[in-house]
Order: structure tokens, then sequence, then C-alpha cells
């Protein structure tokens, strides 16, 4: 069977194959044909020449020994260096300095868990759960509180509106509500705020705050006067030409 | 009483050691058994690096200094390379990266040693081909514009006599890759040296 003219595709496979292409297809077929084809034979005896000079070529490239000088230089330069290093978890002896005196480093430990108990005790504690300043006044107090005009803002209104976009992961790290109060009112609302915050609530004192808050804002009467034509008295003795 | 007779045996080094390491507070034979270990990958060794590097730099010298600078990085982090696969593996990629940094760095390149080549020797056979400088610096271009990857494979495998199996440990791939990978470095080298190749075969 002569294949070399139908197929220059043949030729390709048989080139690849020659060359070690991985291929199962081609382990199974191609070396019963290239048994019959004696085209195909050639071109697969030629691709395999290419094969063994290209590999012979590049392993002449790499071949040869290092010099005799070369052990000598390397022992040398090994002998400089220090012992290679074993692995040595307790690198810092850590381990071994307790393993010691190990009733004086628990004792050591006893005493710096006590203090960090005592130090996170004495540190204020934020309240968790602090209702929502906001809701509040907006439920109990006058409406005038949120509806007036802002005068006094903590934070702009651009910074807040990222804030509210963050993911809050714990309410222990969450802020403090923002509100706007006017500014006469801004003694009443901390009163009350402070009233709802510590521990002895006085109700009185809450409904004397609320009250205060609820007193609707005094807007004092604007008088306006109305215009008057004053007479600017004419000095004769100015030489000058007069307006009048 | 211990009735039983004086049985004393002369153990041999390695049994000596084993002993010795049993041992409460065997740091220093555990660092002779170190060096002991280090010495054999030295007799081994040190020729995979060279030829490695000499696969990139083509300059004796600058193929042993890589190789020795291999080497010592290999001492220095011996603990955690004890596994002779291990080691070769290691030994292998730090010489060729170290080829590689001496090569990029200095623009070394013009000065390989094949700046020389000899005419002639032209014949069919295939010997006579590999031998010509000519010849081989055509490979030696052919070879530094393959992509990295099938340069790698493609000059260990030559230096591990085309062993598939032993690339495969050497670079860690699995071996089919190992085998398409020197394929597609041999089929380019092949069509790059097509046509000095065929003027060779055809005299």
């Amino acid at each position: 069977m002569d294949c070399q003219k139908k197929s220059e595709q043949m030729r390709e496979r048989i080139n690849d194959f020659a060359l070690g292409e991985v291929s199962q297809k081609s382990e199974l077929e191609l070396p019963a044909h290239v048994a019959e084809c004696e085209a195909c034979r050639e071109a697969y005896v030629r691709a395999k020449a290419v094969r063994s000079i290209v590999d012979r070529g590049v392993e002449t490239l790499v071949a040869g020994e290092p010099s005799p000088q070369f052990m000598t230089r390397m022992r040398a330069r090994i002998a400089a260096e220090p012992a290679p290093k074993r692995w040595n978890w307790d690198a810092w002896g850590i381990w071994e300095q307790v393993s010691r005196r190990p009733l004086s480093y628990a004792l050591g430990a006893l005493v710096l868990a006590t203090l960090l108990i005592v130090v996170m005790m004495a540190l204020p504690r934020r309240h968790v759960s602090a209702p929502n300043v906001a809701e509040v006044i907006s439920t109990s107090a006058s409406p005038s509180v949120a509806t007036d005009s802002p005068k006094t803002s903590a934070i702009p209104e651009q910074p807040r509106k990222k804030l509210a976009s963050r993911s809050i992961p714990s309410p222990r790290i969450r802020r403090e509500p923002e509100v706007l109060v006017p500014k006469g009112e801004l003694l009443a609302v901390v009163r009350f705020y402070e009233a709802i915050h510590s521990t002895t609530v006085d109700g009185e004192q809450l409904y004397a705050g609320q009250l205060e808050i609820q007193k609707p804002l005094e807007v004092k009467p604007i008088e306006i006067t109305p215009l008057e034509l004053l007479e600017t008295p004419v000095d004769d003795s100015d030489k000058g030409p007069g307006l009048l | 009483m211990n009735r039983n007779p004086f049985t004393g045996v002369w153990h041999s080094g390695a049994e000596m050691d084993a002993l010795a390491a049993s041992f409460p507070g065997s740091a220093v034979s555990q660092d002779a058994s170190l060096e002991r270990e280090f010495e054999q990958r030295l007799a081994d060794c040190p020729t995979l690096a060279y030829r490695v590097a000499l696969g990139v730099l083509r300059n004796t010298a600058e193929a042993e200094d890589v190789a020795q600078e291999a080497m010592l990085r290999a001492y220095r982090n011996f603990h955690r390379l004890r596994d002779r696969e291990r080691f070769r593996s290691w030994l292998v990629r730090t010489a060729w990266r170290l080829a590689l940094d001496r090569i990029r760095g200095a623009g070394r390149r013009e000065r390989r040693e094949h700046a020389a080549f000899i005419e002639g020797q032209r014949g069919a056979a295939v010997e006579n081909v590999v031998a010509t400088r000519e010849f081989e610096r055509h490979v030696a271009q052919a070879l530094d514009e393959l992509p990295e990857k099938l340069r790698l494979v493609m000059t260990l495998a030559a230096v591990e006599g085309y062993n598939t199996a032993e690339v495969a440990k050497l670079t860690g791939l699995p071996e089919g890759t190992v085998k398409s990978r020197l394929f597609l470095a041999r089929k380019k080298l092949a069509e790059r040296l097509e046509w000095i190749v065929k003027k060779n075969l055809s005299r």
C-alpha cells in the first residue's frame, strides 16, 4: 500500500509519532501501517533520524563532567559553612527553659492570667444593647425633634451614608445613632438619654425630660420696621457739585 | 544476678549510629549522620547540577560556579532535603534558576563558548552531523528559543538519557506531561533545525 500521495496528513502523523507523540490511536495504528507501507516506512525512518540528531545535539550541550578541582573547592566552601541545621521546633529553647523550672513558670503564668482578668474587669464596659435613641425620640418625644430643621449634626451627610453601607460584624463596635437635635433642645435630649441609660431611672426625671422636649420651639416674632426716609442735612459750604 | 553470658558484638557504623540516636542527648550523632548523608549526595549529585547549569550557560566555569552555589544552598537546607529524590529535584530546580538568573543578570549570552565552531566534518552519518560545532551552535540557539517549560524538560531529558520517568521525578510533573512536553520540544527543535539536518542527511 502506498499512501504517500493521498495523505499528507498521514506523513504528519508518522512524523509526530517518530518524534514521540503520545497518542493511543497512533500507537495502535501506525506501527502496523508503517510495516506495510514502504513510503511511510521511509518517512518514519527519516523522522527517527531527525529525532536522533536533535536529541544528540541537545545531549552534546549538556555533556561533560565538572573539573577535578570542583570537589576540592566544594569541600572548602562547605567547610567554611556552619554545620547544617537540624529541624528544631523549639529553636529558641523556650520549652527547655520551661521544663527546667516548671513551678516558677506556672506561678508566673497564673499571676499574668490574674492580672489580665483584673485589667479586663476594670475596663469600662460599653452598653452592648443600648436602646436606639433615635427610635426612642421618634416614638416618645415631640415630632419637632425629628422634623425641625437640622442645626447641629455630628457627621456630614456623605460619610453617614458610607457608615450605613458598612457591614457591622458585632454589636460591640456599633456606633451610637446620630440624632439631629435643635440647638435649644440639646440639653434636654442629653438629660433624657442619661436618664435612660443610668442605672437609677427616675420616672419623674424621665417625665420632666420628656416634657421639656415636647415644649414647642419658641419663635420670637420678627419685628419689621417700615423703611423711613431720613432727611440728610445739606451742607452749603460744600463747594463740590451736590447730589441733590 | 544476671546469669546470661556476655555476648558482645561489634556494631557496624550504621548500627552504632542508630544505637547512639536512640539515647537521649543524641544531637552530636544526628549531626554526624546528617554530614554523612550529605557526603553521599555530594558524591553523586554535583554532576547533575553542573549539567543542568551547563545546559543554560554553555560555559564550563560558570556552570561549575552555579553547581557549587546550588550544592551550598542544598547543604544549608539539608535538614529538609534528606530524602534523595527530594534532594535531587530541589537541586535541579535551584541550579536551573541560578543559571537563568546569571544569564539574565549579566547578559552573558554572547560570551558563550560556541563562538568558534569548526567547519567541515560534514557527512551523511548522524555522528558527523552532530559532531560539527556549527550544528551545536544552531541547536543551542534553537534550545534557547524554546519556552522555558519545554526547555527544562528537554534539557533534563538529555541529562538523564531521555528517561521520562526520571525527568518526571525531577520536575514533579506527571510522566504523561513530560512525554508531551518532550514531544513538543522535539517538534519545535526539528522544525527549527530541519534545513540543516536535511542538508547533512542528503549528502
